[in-house]
């Protein structure tokens, strides 16, 4: 009876010292931490692709220029402070003074440098870019870039391109096999890596030197937290323990955003997500009035009621923020049932059957393809659903084992829309899974880049748009809003439209 | 007198009524003689003897009496009773093996005795197991005193019992069945030693057994039980000489039998024992007994004097059959 | 003693030698494209075969077995695509978490279930040890990660008493790394509010295993201990005027320690499969949430090298019992001695 005594003992003293320092009031006013939904893979701006590399690559690299994310159509000065486009040559003049974190200064053979490697090693972002044929130092502070043909896309497309020091990449990439710069960042940007805590977090410290401006009470310390669990971040934050998170769960984000201590910031989310795509190479799918049946057949309003509301439907594959975007002049897409059987009477096709492949692992996917099977049922089209991997998935129908497809559309670029059209609407496009072709639409998306003409580049890209909808390719469910619950006592979280989730943390501040 | 039984029940609790297992009976035992309790198993015999150290199992209730030196031992709290056991009343078993520890070293578990009851600690202890051992005729205690039970003869772990018993020197030791698992020869130096002992050490020894061949060797008084019950009690020579008791004459016949074979010897006896619950009615023997008539099957019959022994018998070896032959 | 070492040593590579080629296969048979993961959004083809070749991934399945295998034997245990750094580098970052953890819940348990046990085992059937037992069978019934987001849930978000997750309080400098058990580290930096942070961060997660642990392992302690109570040497002690005391902690104890060893060393491996479900559910950056993480994106070698750390403890911990077996009991004779 003594030993158990004295357990319960110890586990007493231990629970009463543990109550004595409240974790929920550990929160101070110099260090942010965010609640990250995973651990970055690497921490090199020439290869992070998910949201949480970009939470490192963002904010400790500067890009040549910013945008506006209020209106996308405007681009800021950043590491450039002015550019001019002279047909396939681009000129950057570059900031005064600005040094890296390692206290070396930055010039143009940085950039040449960083973009050199980029398209060397083409991942990541990469593709952003990849039209630049070559890059010229001028002088220290004069680079040029030239373009394989004009394009007017290329400074807003460098709002995303992080630039690099070329000391580093001359000691560490290339021969040296560039591991270096999976974990170790020496950037110009406002936070400065300090340390990563493998499995747990990911350690940044503000740049006071940074040339830009910190709001009033900034954040001295970041603590980017890898927190996989959806309902963890939702909790952390909701105790205090995170002062932000990001994917919160949608009706978590809701829940919290309306108790005392949080509101909720709302803003617009990269382009459509997700997008049923249909197969045009094997029927039934590749009969153009039954693909026209499907998409009116499908119910959008349940889409929109499963993101409570918080959701558009889509007129299309382009936003109605993008620059130059025609959503304005598109009609809108509603459910139809009439409609629907019409179409499918005209495709003289019944009872049909066809295969839809999910990607698994997302529940918005799922759902998304169990309203076209519920939908499709109403008309009497049968749809399977199979649920596999992601790259078994989209393996299937670009091997013509199945008729759809659903995947998550992303357009990194504020103001290019013709990356996204290739990848997914063009021949040869890695996610153009069910194998769209239009002639027009492929001389359209060439042409784009070189109108120079903001008002001539929108009729283009109303008619590029108008190509994929009339093609009834794509059924756009729904285009959720973003919904961020923040804390109170924190300032200056907003959204970036042209991204999954963003966090420029040199725009927080305490209250 | 050292020890006085009066009385003594003990049973079992079970749903639904107790099972008895000794009904009653009553013994003295006197200093410095060897008392030997024979009887089949399941004949309450060992019960008996251990309930005299307070060992009986928990689940077990007792009645009577049992006056160790004048002092009441029965029923008393457990702790009470601790500082006699070993001290005052030692005990050997049957199985050697089975009733060492098998995880430490036979000395230790000696020692252990005088330890327990604060006579001697620590090397001294140790000093005085090995003493023991050599008391008990041990060659080389020393390295017997470091050994594992399961490291020495089966001879050799009896004798460690018995150095472990004796080591706190107490007067009475209860034997039970100290020889069952030896063989022949083992089994004759085990019972010279218990008298060389006793010699020695002024014991009292109660012996409890189911071997005719043991009591003829080392008896002074016999105790006879059947079913929980006296049979037959009084001294060795007298009961040996002239059986009054069919069961014990039985006994008696069935040890010349086979004498080279102890264990067979009760199961010379035509039918078996009754196990617990299922005592018949009237005398417990009747069932088995060539003698029974219909007064064996209804009435129990009382414990009274014949001679030098007391018999619990309504026909009595040699004096139904007498007296029918003179019929 | 050193020859039947050697053996089983001998077998021990055996088992984790099937272990890593059964989990290659698995895991190949799985068809998934981690390239494609590296790769990103809008990646071209080329950008993918690129990688592939990087990794190994476009040869042939043989060869790509040959050449883990001989990997293997060099200690290689081959590179984590998803971290881009070496297995090894990885687990030893990530091992003294899980260890930690492991040893802290392992380390409870075996005090708990032992106390449990001997209270119940001290009157069987009465209504300690009935309340006992109810108590530890509540334990059963419940899933780890049920049981542990219940915790959290009760803890954390209701309660504030104990943090979240992870090893240590967030907003605090964790002391510097010398052996990456963070209870050592504290200690050896000599902060006690660092020891405090730590040990809160531990005790849910330990919570959750040794509650899970403790229902069966109180249960067969207990069934020993009632078992050897019974034993014929416990009436002898008995006779010798020894106390209830010490023929518990002295006889029964020793000898009902052999039962309750094979019984731990069970309870050992049932704690080596739910470390990665509790690791997940409080994301403790151990091995179990390295292989999780690795897993949903297809990165084989840390999965791999997981099951062979986790069969290598186990394959140790057997071992260990092997050694430990003739100290606790002499008639247990180690083979080939």
């Amino acid at each position: 009876m003594k030993s158990l005594s004295g357990i319960a003992g110890t586990a007493l003293l231990l629970m009463a010292s543990a109550m004595g320092v409240n974790s929920a009031s550990a929160q101070d006013a110099t260090t942010f931490v965010y609640a990250d939904a995973g651990e970055p893979s690497t921490i090199d701006p020439a290869k992070a692709n998910v949201n949480w590399e970009f939470t490192v690559t963002r904010n400790v690299y500067d890009r040549l220029v910013d945008f506006d994310l209020d209106d996308p159509s405007r681009l800021l000065p950043a590491l450039a402070t002015e550019w001019k486009q002279d047909g396939k040559v681009w000129t950057f003049k570059l900031r005064d003074g600005v040094t890296f974190h390692d206290g070396t200064p930055f010039d143009a053979n940085d950039v040449k440098a960083t973009l050199d490697r980029l398209l060397k090693v083409g991942q990541g972002q990469s593709y952003l870019v990849d039209d630049i044929a070559s890059v010229t130092v001028v002088d220290p502070k004069t680079v040029q870039i030239e373009t394989k043909a004009p394009t007017v896309f290329l400074a807003s497309n460098l709002s995303r391109i992080e630039m690099m020091s070329d000391e580093d990449i001359a000691k560490h990439g290339g021969e040296a096999g560039e591991a270096w710069f999976s974990e170790n960042a020496n950037g110009t940007g406002p936070y400065a890596f300090v340390a990563w805590t493998r499995g747990t977090q990911i350690e940044l410290k503000r740049n006071d030197k940074w040339w830009g401006k910190f709001p009033e009470k900034p954040f001295d310390r970041v603590l980017d937290r890898f927190v996989t669990d959806g309902a963890n971040r939702a909790r952390g934050l909701e105790g205090g323990e995170f002062d932000l998170a990001n994917f919160v769960p949608l009706d978590e984000a809701l829940r919290i955003g309306s108790t005392s201590g949080f509101h909720l910031v709302e803003g617009n989310n990269l382009w459509a997500w997700p997008a049923i795509y249909l197969n045009m190479d094997i029927p039934p799918t590749n009969n153009k009035d039954f693909r026209n049946a499907l998409v009116k057949a499908f119910d959008y309003n349940a889409m929109v009621q499963s993101f409570q509301g918080k959701a558009v439907v889509g007129r299309g594959p382009i936003p109605a923020w993008f620059p130059g975007s025609p959503e304005k002049d598109q009609p809108e897409i509603k459910t139809d049932l009439e409609a629907a059987k019409a179409a499918l009477a005209a495709s003289g096709l019944s009872n049909a059957t066809m295969k839809c492949s999910v990607p698994a692992g997302f529940p918005e996917f799922r759902f998304a393809a169990t309203i076209l099977q519920a939908s499709a049922a109403q008309i009497g089209v049968t749809v399977e659903i199979e649920e596999l991997p992601f790259v078994e998935a989209i393996t299937a129908i670009k091997t013509d084992k199945s008729n759809c497809f659903v995947l998550g559309n992303a357009n990194l670029s504020p103001q290019d829309a013709t990356k996204f059209f290739s990848a997914h609407y063009l021949k040869g496009g890695f996610f153009n899974s069910g194998k769209f072709e239009d002639p027009a639409l492929q001389e359209l998306i060439a042409k784009l880049p070189s109108v120079s003409d903001p008002a001539e580049r929108a009729a283009m890209l109303k008619q590029a748009s108008d190509i994929v909808v009339d093609s009834h390719y794509i059924i756009w469910p729904a285009r959720p809003v973003t919904v961020v619950p923040e804390p109170d006592r924190i300032g200056g979280y907003r959204i970036d439209p042209a991204e999954y989730i963003n966090a420029r943390f040199w725009e927080l501040y305490s209250k | 007198m050292i020890l006085s039984v009066r009385d003594l029940s003990i049973g079992f609790r079970r749903i639904g009524g107790d099972l008895p297992a000794v009904d009653k009976i009553s013994f003295d035992v006197r200093e410095g003689e060897t008392f030997v309790i024979i009887g089949e198993s399941g004949s309450g015999k060992s019960l008996t003897g251990m309930s005299i150290a307070g060992l009986q199992p928990a689940t077990s209730v007792t009645s009577g009496s049992i006056r160790f030196k004048e002092r009441e031992l029965l029923n008393r709290p457990d702790a009470e009773l601790r500082r006699m056991r070993g001290r005052e009343i030692g005990l050997i078993y049957q199985d050697p093996l089975g009733s060492l520890n098998p995880v430490w070293p036979v000395g230790d578990q000696i020692a252990e005795a005088l330890r327990a009851h604060g006579l001697a600690s620590g090397a001294a202890a140790a000093r005085r197991a090995v003493e023991m051992l050599d008391r008990v005729r041990i060659p080389d205690p020393a390295r017997v005193a470091t050994a594992y039970p399961h490291e020495i003869s089966g001879g050799m772990r009896q004798r460690a019992m018995i150095a472990m018993a004796l080591i706190a020197g107490p007067s009475l030791l209860i034997a039970d069945e100290p020889t069952t698992a030896l063989d022949v020869t083992i089994k004759a130096q085990m019972l010279e030693l218990l008298a060389e002992l006793q010699r020695e050490m002024a014991l009292t020894i109660i012996l409890i057994t189911h071997d005719m061949g043991v009591v003829a060797e080392v008896a002074d008084r016999i105790l006879v039980m059947y079913a929980g019950r006296v049979a037959e009690i009084g001294d060795a020579d007298a009961i040996m000489r002239t059986p009054s008791h069919p069961y014990t004459a039985a006994l008696m016949t069935s040890a010349m039998i086979s004498e080279a074979e102890p264990k067979q010897q009760l199961n010379a006896i035509v039918g078996v024992a009754p196990g617990l619950g299922s005592f018949p009615d009237g005398c417990h023997f009747h069932p088995r007994c060539p003698l029974a008539q219909d007064d064996c099957r209804s009435f129990v019959p009382p414990l009274r004097r014949l001679g030098d022994v007391a018999l619990a018998c309504h026909h009595p070896v040699g004096s139904d059959t007498a007296l029918m032959a003179e019929a | 003693m050193v020859n039947f070492l050697l053996k089983r040593f001998a077998w021990g590579i055996l088992v984790l030698l099937l272990v890593a080629v059964i989990t290659f296969f698995l895991s190949r048979v799985v068809p998934a494209d981690p390239a494609a993961f590296l790769a990103g959004q809008n990646a071209s083809e080329a950008t993918v075969q690129k990688i592939r070749a990087e990794y190994g991934l476009d040869r042939p399945l043989t060869e790509q077995f040959v050449s883990y295998m001989v990997g293997l034997s060099k200690g290689d245990l081959g590179q984590s695509i998803r971290t881009r750094r070496s297995v090894s580098t990885d687990l030893a970052q990530y091992l003294p978490a899980t260890l930690e953890l492991l040893l802290v819940s392992f380390t409870i348990y075996l005090i708990a279930s032992f106390s449990l046990a001997v209270t119940a085992a001290r009157h069987p059937g009465g209504f300690v040890d009935g309340a006992i037992r109810l108590l530890t069978m509540v334990g059963t019934g419940i899933p780890v990660f049920w049981l542990g987001m219940a915790l959290q849930f009760m803890f954390f978000y209701k309660l504030h008493w104990l943090p979240i997750g992870a090893r240590f309080p967030i907003r605090e400098t964790a002391p510097p790394v010398v052996t990456g058990f963070l209870i050592i580290d504290s200690m050896l930096a000599g902060s006690p509010s660092a020891l405090l942070g730590t040990l809160k961060h531990l005790a849910l997660p330990a919570l959750t295993i040794v509650i899970n642990l403790l229902a069966v392992g109180t249960r067969l302690s207990r069934a020993a201990l009632i078992q050897e109570q019974s034993r014929l040497y416990v009436r002898t002690a008995r006779g010798k005027g020894l106390g209830p005391r010490v023929i518990l902690y002295k006889h029964v104890l020793r000898n009902a320690l052999s039962p309750i060893l094979t019984a731990t060393t069970m309870q050992f491996g049932y704690m080596i499969s739910w470390v990665i479900l509790v690791e997940v559910i409080f994301d403790w950056p151990g091995i179990g949430l390295y292989a999780y993480q690795s897993f949903q994106v297809f990165d084989y070698s840390p999965v791999i090298a997981l099951a062979i750390v986790s069969t290598a403890g186990f394959v140790l911990i057997n071992l260990l019992m092997d050694i430990l077996y003739p100290i606790i009991d002499p008639r247990v004779q180690s083979v080939g001695s």
